[in-house]
């Protein structure tokens, strides 16, 4: 076990960083302050007016967390090729989102949506369904939350720390800031995670390049640990049985990605299209940073590094640990802190935000005000953080990673209502129910039939269910070796059981069109008379009437923020 | 349509809501103006499908510093995204 005693420099190093990070946490809550932050979209939209810069930062922030960081190269380290998914995940979900996101913007800044669940409950008239849509995406946010604390452990178990209390203290931490700053806390936050992530891929790369033989090496050494094992379904290659798996894994991860609701937050602080756009061009660039992490599985099994106590998150740390200065660590390490702490800020924000949005104030407080609104989300952000905290404490990590497994099958079962809900309205509102119930049966059904595989040997059972989210193509009696990501049996069976069910349930309700939302709104963007309301939230507000379109204009007095921002 | 003004369930305001010929105009939920339908989206195609290929990266060789086609092709493919989204957002911003 490592001790405390041999890690101070690290220690104080990220105790340095957590403190510079913990100040500007607080002082974001100045940063282009308005007058009151007592909005929902001040609070947990920062406005939705963020620029070029800080839409980057925030979305990397958000989509490359520290359980990526820790979990991905972990993967490459016990599976080779098969744990490399990532990369094509990262890389597809971009161009999806190129399209599919400025619709998105577009429909949501027009009629002020803040969470995906407001839209669907719009755009098909059923406030039933929002709700459900919102639950959905808290079920599937919670562990996605534990899985960053989970990242931070390992860091403490490196550093020689007991898991326990600096935890709990490094949460109470981030949820206060998060509490006074709403999502300006991330976004600045995100900056010192970026510089910080670059700095130590950076520097990991150097350092296996200039090893003794640089990468070569590495990739021999791997070859032969791979080789020796009695697994089949690690290597440095894929074979044909795995591609199945491998491809579907891709795939769902992206489509699970764009729906989960902390990603769409970050979108709709974006303060136009184009803001948008550009980054979802830069984004895929990110990906090369979490490549290179990715092969530092490879480059941990070339050190010959041992998990600590069997936990196979330590192994990034430990690498980092024993191959850099310890200074240099001290960083590597503070990059993951930092790098949990604003995706999760993101997620708790999400969440609370669904809950006040679509079950608060859908179904408890119709009438409550924007301040009342804000208090409600900045309660449920903490909530969100503790039950995570919690988790994590007393009932242990493997837990958080099951359930996380299931959050992903969860959270794609919203596709037909958010996703295909902003190309068409066709589908019936009790049939995207059914669909999501019949996506999420067989989704958990599959993964309790799926048993993990472990041991010395790799190949034994360790436990019976939730072991993977790969589904063997045996048990529909195929003769073969193949797996397919469950998400995408789970979808399809959501897709089929929606299209079935549409046309009778349409035959049957003869009640008339509930779209609340007009076509037009899907393509609308900043300067568009329908958002000019959000432009004159940042700038100050103007006071001139459109005679073009009067029912468009300002209100002086109930919505002109007339004195209610300052002019910059 | 009256109740329709009233009933402002998610507090948009009022100039956030339809025109009067628009509240009056029948729509089917497609775009009004042909939005993600230029030509140029088809091209966003390629960096989705060829990641989703493995038989076109599945190998080893060749390497660059070392590190198998494999390992480097995928990483390649996010500077093939970065390019083609650019391209056509580029091509498409002044609709």
């Amino acid at each position: 076990m490592p001790s405390f005693a041999d890690n101070q420099v690290q220690f104080w190093i990220f105790a340095f960083v957590f403190g510079v990070v913990t100040i500007m946490g607080f002082a974001a809550g100045r940063w282009r302050r308005p007058a009151s932050i007592h909005t929902l979209e001040e609070w947990g939209l920062g406005g939705r007016a963020f620029g070029n810069w800080v839409t980057f930062f925030l979305l990397s922030g958000d989509v490359y967390t520290a359980y990526t960081f820790v979990a991905v190269p972990t993967l490459v380290y016990g599976l080779g090729a098969a744990g490399f998914f990532p990369a094509p995940f990262l890389v597809i979900v971009y161009p999806m989102l190129f399209v599919v996101l400025s619709r998105f913007w577009s429909v949501c800044h027009v009629h002020g949506f803040v969470t995906p669940a407001e839209f669907v409950r719009a755009r098909f008239g059923s406030r039933g369904l929002g709700a459900l849509v919102a639950v959905l995406g808290i079920t599937a946010t919670m562990p996605y939350i534990a899985l960053q604390l989970i990242g931070i452990e390992a860091v403490f178990t490196v550093m020689g720390l007991p898991g326990g209390w600096p935890l709990t203290a490094a949460f109470v931490v981030l949820a206060l800031y998060t509490f006074n700053s709403g999502l300006r806390a991330p976004a600045l936050i995100s900056i010192v995670k970026d510089a910080l992530v670059i700095w130590t891929v950076l520097a990991a790369f150097i350092i296996v390049s200039s090893n003794a033989g640089g990468w070569d090496a590495v990739f021999r050494v791997a070859e032969a640990r791979f080789a020796s094992t009695a697994r089949t379904d690690d290597g440095l290659l894929l074979d044909g049985h795995d591609q199945l798996s491998y491809v579907t894994l891709a795939l769902g991860s992206a489509v699970a990605l764009f729906l989960y609701p902390h990603t769409l937050t970050g979108v709709l602080a974006a303060r136009n299209r184009g803001v948008l756009r550009r980054n979802l061009a830069a984004l895929p660039l990110y990906t090369l940073t979490l490549g290179v992490l990715m092969l530092l599985g490879f480059a941990a099994i070339f050190s010959g590094i041992q998990p600590v106590g069997g936990d196979r998150n330590t192994v990034v740390p430990l690498w980092f640990n024993a191959s850099f200065p310890e200074w240099c660590a001290g960083l590597a390490f503070a990059a993951i802190g930092v790098g949990a702490m604003v995706p999760a800020a993101i997620m708790s924000i999400a969440a609370a935000n669904l809950f006040t949005r679509n079950i608060y104030r859908e179904y408890l407080r119709p009438d409550a005000s924007e301040a009342e609104e804000t208090t409600v989300s900045k309660v449920a952000s903490l909530t969100v953080k503790f039950g995570a905290v919690l988790v994590i404490l007393l009932l242990n990590t493997q837990f958080a990673v099951d359930l996380q497994l299931i959050g992903g099958v969860v959270i794609m079962q919203t596709l037909p209502a958010v996703a295909i809900g902003l190309y068409t309205n066709w589908m019936h509102r009790w049939a995207l129910a059914a669909g999501i119930g019949a996506g999420l049966a067989a989704g958990i059904a599959m993964l309790y039939q799926i048993p993990q595989l472990g041991g010395p040997d790799g190949v034994t059972v360790v436990r019976e269910h939730f072991g993977g989210s790969a589904w063997p193509l045996s048990n529909l009696g195929l003769d073969t070796r193949s797996s397919i990501y469950v998400g995408i049996v789970a979808l399809a069976v959501n897709l089929l059981v929606t299209a079935l069910l549409t046309p009778i349930l349409r035959g049957l309700d003869r009640r008339g069109d509930a779209d609340r939302t007009r076509p037009r709104d899907y393509i609308a963007d900043e300067g568009d008379p329908t958002i000019r309301r959000m432009s004159e939230l940042v700038d100050g507000g103007t006071d001139t009437e459109d005679p073009e379109h009067p029912l468009l204009s300002p209100r002086p007095g109930r919505f002109t923020p007339a004195g209610t921002y300052r002019p910059r | 349509m009256e109740s329709d003004m009233a009933d402002d369930f998610y507090g948009r305001p009022p100039y956030a809501r339809s025109t009067r010929s628009d509240r009056y105009a029948r729509h089917d939920g497609r775009p009004g103006r042909a939005d993600g339908s230029s030509p140029w989206h088809w091209l966003l195609w390629v960096p989705i499908v060829i990641p989703l290929m493995p038989v076109l990266y599945d190998r080893m060789e060749p390497r660059v510093l070392g590190i198998p086609f494999y390992y480097w092709s995928q990483l390649a493919f996010a500077g093939l995204a970065s390019l083609v989204i650019t391209v056509v957002h580029v091509a498409t911003k002044d609709r």
